[in-house]
């Protein structure tokens, strides 16, 4: 079976970045919630201290007001509660908060249009003057192209039309913006921090339609039967203290207490908190006594700092070693197997995505050796063999440095009492005997086949692939070439599914993981979600 | 791979939903300034939930539709200030409504065997249904008493003789037996008692209402007062059922209205005569003279009620396929277009330009146009309809408020737009998540069964 991940990709990068974006201000909540307790105690002392509070009749009231301070105090941390029912099945919940969400949106566009329509009501006094017939027609032109946009079967006539829309939103705008100037440039008091602000205003109002848009399609996609954990990643032991690291953006490596006592963990903690302060230094909401210019190098050094920071926090969770003859942990571990040609299956993207190589340094999502660091390392330790001769031990997969002659041994003892097996997908003689194996001990069943994402493009997919069929004796599916790029093969409920996308992007190889990890079904990943 | 790695799905029952429904009786008025009156009638979504249910739980919602009869027939509002009032209670119209909606979802899984459930009088008796409607409609004050400053009964003759019609139709023996078949065994005593119960309140509050000012602007109602909003969904459902033409219907419409003229004019004409004591000459001068000074029934003929009566038939006809089958793409485009564009068209240019708002059931025909959008064009149809429908009563306005009679209220535009990006929305979902009819009845209630 094949099956096409396109949409399900592209809902789960959107839901990545979400992530990725609220882990920038997540840690700080708790700080938020001290700070929010500590005025409200200084508050009371004060007031106490003040000797008022003999004066006041009611002291239910105050009592009553103390009480909801503490409770709205702890009001930065309803992310979680948040986060808790988004993961939740309660996808007649998602429709009705996007319905409202919209809704509210809409009813504020109304609210434009009505002040605009209730001044016009007033002014038009006579019937068919240039003003009346402008209006008419101008209205009239905006009604026949959201028609022509909406109904319109043809793809050229929507493109007509929704650039007149586009262009009459445009002028619309221009002639407010233009109406405000003006009256700006009349008033003698205003300053170029005016103009600063209007043109900050339009800019938030654009975030906000956007934010807003943002928001309804994702409730849209929610609204329906898949799995919530499919898109937003799961959390397998839902304590308090790992949703607070999934919200923070820790790798799902360190989702326990233990990880407090590793460098690693508080340096991915602080990097972020690093980042955001040195962006506020540069938008100059925090005054810290110096003058623009240190400021702004302050600001760049955090941003920089913060970066650095979260490298070398990669670099110190990379530096703890497999020990195939040590279990110290007694979950069965995940195998990844590769061809070391390509180490740690690295995901492609163009180098000018500039934006989207950041997003992936900080979701963990460069390659699927990171991904599943992020991702599965919660259900078990991931281990792997390392590279021989490598002298830098990547993030990524536990290693293990074997003689040359150990090797196989030690990939069929793991594989044996493995949960779950990764492998990269090639045609070279050690993957070859890797693919015997996983036949000749049928663990095919627990095994997902990931496509290298280098390798997308060319024919080297279909040759894995082949490969693989040949050497596990399995059936290849007849139209594979022509379903786009492969990504990745795993037993769903309806046997060896093959999933495909138009892009090979890092997300479509994430909710692979997530649909092998979390057994998921055919028809749950063959949901329609085109957006 | 280890088992508990899989994720659980769950159900909300039927009744996790009834919490919902007793938020959605909920209204607030709220009259920001003079052209600023904002009101959320969360309750013109009931039928919309409604519909909604019936497609994912089929014939369970029975019992959710009955217990919301009970909160139909009574009514609490509160003016907590001169510009603030909130209110309780769902309308009757909009009950029939959800009550038709969620039928029409569970159809395909389950039917009502109507004609065993009739007696053969029912033929002729069922064209007193339309007097009852008419009286329902235009008579609705004619039996009214007040008791005291704060104490209001009265009687809707046309809902008694509804009463009376369907007494006199219905086949005892067979609505006794299926009554006792599926309420009165052991394991549904409860379901039973309570279905009973409802439909005595139901009955009693078609025969008599009352209102009762208790104090501090707090008031509690019992009982159907008025059967306005009912005349468009009855045409909508008319239409929609394809139970008569469309154009019959429009004609039955107008007729509908103009009677009530006619008859209070024929009235007006009686009593000037009567009045112009014995002499027919002085009686055809007094009709004259009232004829003269305008004020013989030139303000009776209820123009906005037609208006909406119409739109809710070519809304009607517009959903129709999909009304039967629950399957958008039954739905032939241009046919639906050009109704669709139609019933907003005679909406926001038919209106008068005397009224302020479109009322409830002019936000209910822009949420029906709204849905079809959304059901049909998706995305483009959330974005684009609310906008259209905007820009229609904008355009509406302009072309009909040119005057200082106009009192016409443009601040409307946020309810209209929130309502129709709501049901827009609701839209899309049941194109995109639609549950087939062929899905299995979970309740376990076999097909044909009255």
């Amino acid at each position: 079976m094949i099956i096409d991940i396109s949409a399900l990709a592209k809902m789960v990068r959107r839901m990545d970045v979400s992530a990725t974006l609220k882990s920038f201000v997540v840690v700080f909540a708790v700080m938020f919630v001290l700070a929010n307790l500590v005025n409200i105690m200084n508050f009371l002392m004060n007031f106490l201290q003040s000797g008022l509070f003999g004066d006041i009749d009611s002291g239910g009231f105050v009592i009553a007001w103390v009480v909801t301070a503490i409770i709205a105090a702890f009001g930065p941390l309803a992310f979680i509660v948040w986060d808790w029912m988004a993961r939740q099945p309660w996808h007649h919940l998602a429709a009705i908060s996007g319905a409202l969400i919209g809704g509210i949106g809409f009813a504020a566009v109304g609210f434009c249009l009505g002040a605009f329509g209730a001044n016009v009501v007033v002014e038009l006094d006579t019937v068919f003057s240039f003003d009346w017939f402008f209006l008419f027609v101008v209205i009239g032109l905006v009604v026949v192209a959201l028609i022509g946009w909406m109904s319109s079967e043809s793809q050229q006539v929507r493109r007509f039309m929704g650039w007149e829309l586009i262009v009459v939103a445009a002028l619309g705008l221009g002639g407010f913006l233009y109406v405000v100037s003006l009256s700006k440039m009349e008033d003698p008091e205003s300053a170029w921090v005016d103009y600063v602000g209007l043109a900050a205003t339009v800019i938030l109002l654009v975030v906000v339609v956007w934010l807003v848009a943002r928001s309804v399609r994702h409730r849209i996609v929610l609204s329906g039967d898949r799995p919530r954990e499919l898109l937003v990643g799961s959390i397998r032991h839902k304590r308090f203290w790992a949703r607070l690291a999934f919200l923070a953006g820790l790798p799902s490596s360190l989702w326990h207490a233990r990880a407090m006592l590793t460098p690693a963990f508080w340096a991915f903690l602080l990097a972020r908190p690093l980042v955001y302060a040195g962006v506020l230094l540069l938008l100059d909401r925090i005054d810290i006594g110096f003058n623009i210019g240190v400021t702004i190098v302050l600001g760049m050094g955090a941003i920089v700092g913060g970066h650095v920071l979260f490298y070398y926090a990669k670099r110190m969770a990379a530096s703890y070693i497999w020990n195939p003859s040590q279990q110290s942990d007694p979950r069965p571990p995940i195998l990844f197997l590769r061809s070391f040609e390509d180490d740690q299956l690295r995901f492609k993207r163009p180098g000018w995505d500039l934006v989207g190589h950041w997003f992936d340094l900080w979701s963990f999502r460069r390659n699927a050796d990171e991904a599943m660091i992020d991702e599965i390392a919660q259900y078990g330790p991931v281990v792997a063999l390392g590279m021989p001769g490598e002298t830098r031990i990547p993030f990524g997969a536990l290693r293990y440095y074997s003689k040359h002659e150990d090797w196989q041994r030690i990939v069929t003892d793991t594989a044996k009492r493995a949960q779950a097996i990764v492998i990269g997908a090639g045609s070279t003689p050690g993957v070859m005997w890797e693919y015997e194996l996983l036949a000749r001990e049928q663990l095919l069943d627990r095994t997902l086949l990931l496509f290298p994402p280098a390798a997308a493009d060319s024919g080297a997919g279909i040759s894995a692939l082949a490969a693989f069929a040949e050497a596990t004796q399995s059936e290849l599916p007849h139209d594979a070439q022509e379903s786009g790029h492969l990504i990745a093969l795993l037993a769903t409920d309806t046997g060896p599914t093959l999933l495909t996308a138009q892009k090979p992007g890092t997300a479509a190889y994430v909710a692979a993981m997530r649909a092998h990890f979390q057994q998921v079904t055919a028809a749950q990943l063959a949901d329609p979600l085109v957006l | 791979m280890q088992s508990d790695l899989s994720i659980k799905q769950s159900h909300a029952s039927t009744w996790s939903w009834f919490a919902l429904v007793l938020l959605l009786a909920f209204a607030i008025f709220w009259a920001l300034s003079d052209l600023l009156r904002l009101r959320l009638e969360l309750y013109l979504f009931i039928p919309l939930l409604t519909g909604w249910l019936a497609s994912r739980l089929g014939f369970q919602l029975v019992s959710f539709l009955s217990a919301l009869g009970a909160i139909t027939v009574f009514s609490l509002g509160e003016r907590l200030f001169p510009a603030l009032s909130i209110s309780f209670g769902i309308p009757f119209w909009i009950y029939v409504l959800a009550m038709f909606t969620a039928l029409a979802f569970v159809r395909p899984r389950w039917h009502l065997s109507l004609p065993q459930l009739f007696e053969a009088r029912w033929q002729w008796l069922r064209w007193l249904l339309l007097i009852a409607l008419w009286m329902a409609v235009f008579k609705d004050l004619d039996l009214l008493w007040k008791l005291s400053n704060t104490f209001r009964i009265g009687v809707n003759p046309g809902f008694v003789l509804l009463i009376l019609v369907l007494a006199a139709s219905i086949k005892w023996s067979v609505f006794s037996q299926w009554l006792r078949r599926e309420y009165w065994r052991r394991d549904h005593a409860l379901q039973g008692v309570l279905t009973m119960g409802v439909i005595v309140l139901l009955v009693l509050g078609l025969l008599f209402n009352f209102r009762w000012n208790v104090f501090a602007g707090l008031s509690f109602g019992f009982g159907f007062k008025s059967a306005d909003g009912l005349v468009p969904v009855i045409a909508f459902l008319l239409a929609v059922s394809a139970i008569l033409d469309w154009r019959l219907i429009l004609m039955l419409l107008v007729g509908f209205f103009a009677s009530e003229v006619a008859v209070s004019w024929l009235g007006e004409m009686f009593a000037a005569l009567s009045n112009g004591e014995t002499d027919a000459a002085d009686g055809a001068a007094a009709v004259r003279e009232a004829i003269g000074s305008g004020s013989l029934s030139r303000t009776y003929f209820n123009w906005v009620d037609l208006i909406q009566g119409i739109t809710a038939v070519l809304l009607g006809v517009a959903i129709a396929p999909f009304w039967r089958d629950q399957d958008h793409s039954s739905l032939r485009i241009n046919r639906t277009r050009l109704f669709l564009i139609l019933a907003l068209v005679v909406l926001f240019f038919g209106m008068p330009n005397y009224t302020q708002s479109i009322g409830s059931t002019g936000l209910m025909l822009v949420g029906c146009a709204a849905y079809i959008m959304g059901l049909i064009w998706q995305v483009r149809g959330i974005i684009a309809g609310p906008l259209l429908i905007q820009m229609l009563y904008l355009l509406g306005q302009i072309v009909g408020c040119i005057d200082d009679s106009c009192h016409a209220n443009a601040y409307e535009l946020v309810n209209i737009a929130f309502v129709a990006f709501v049901f827009g929305f609701f839209g899309l979902l049941s194109n995109r998540y639609q549950v087939h009819p062929s899905v299995p009845n979970e309740s376990g209630v076999k097909e044909d069964e009255p």
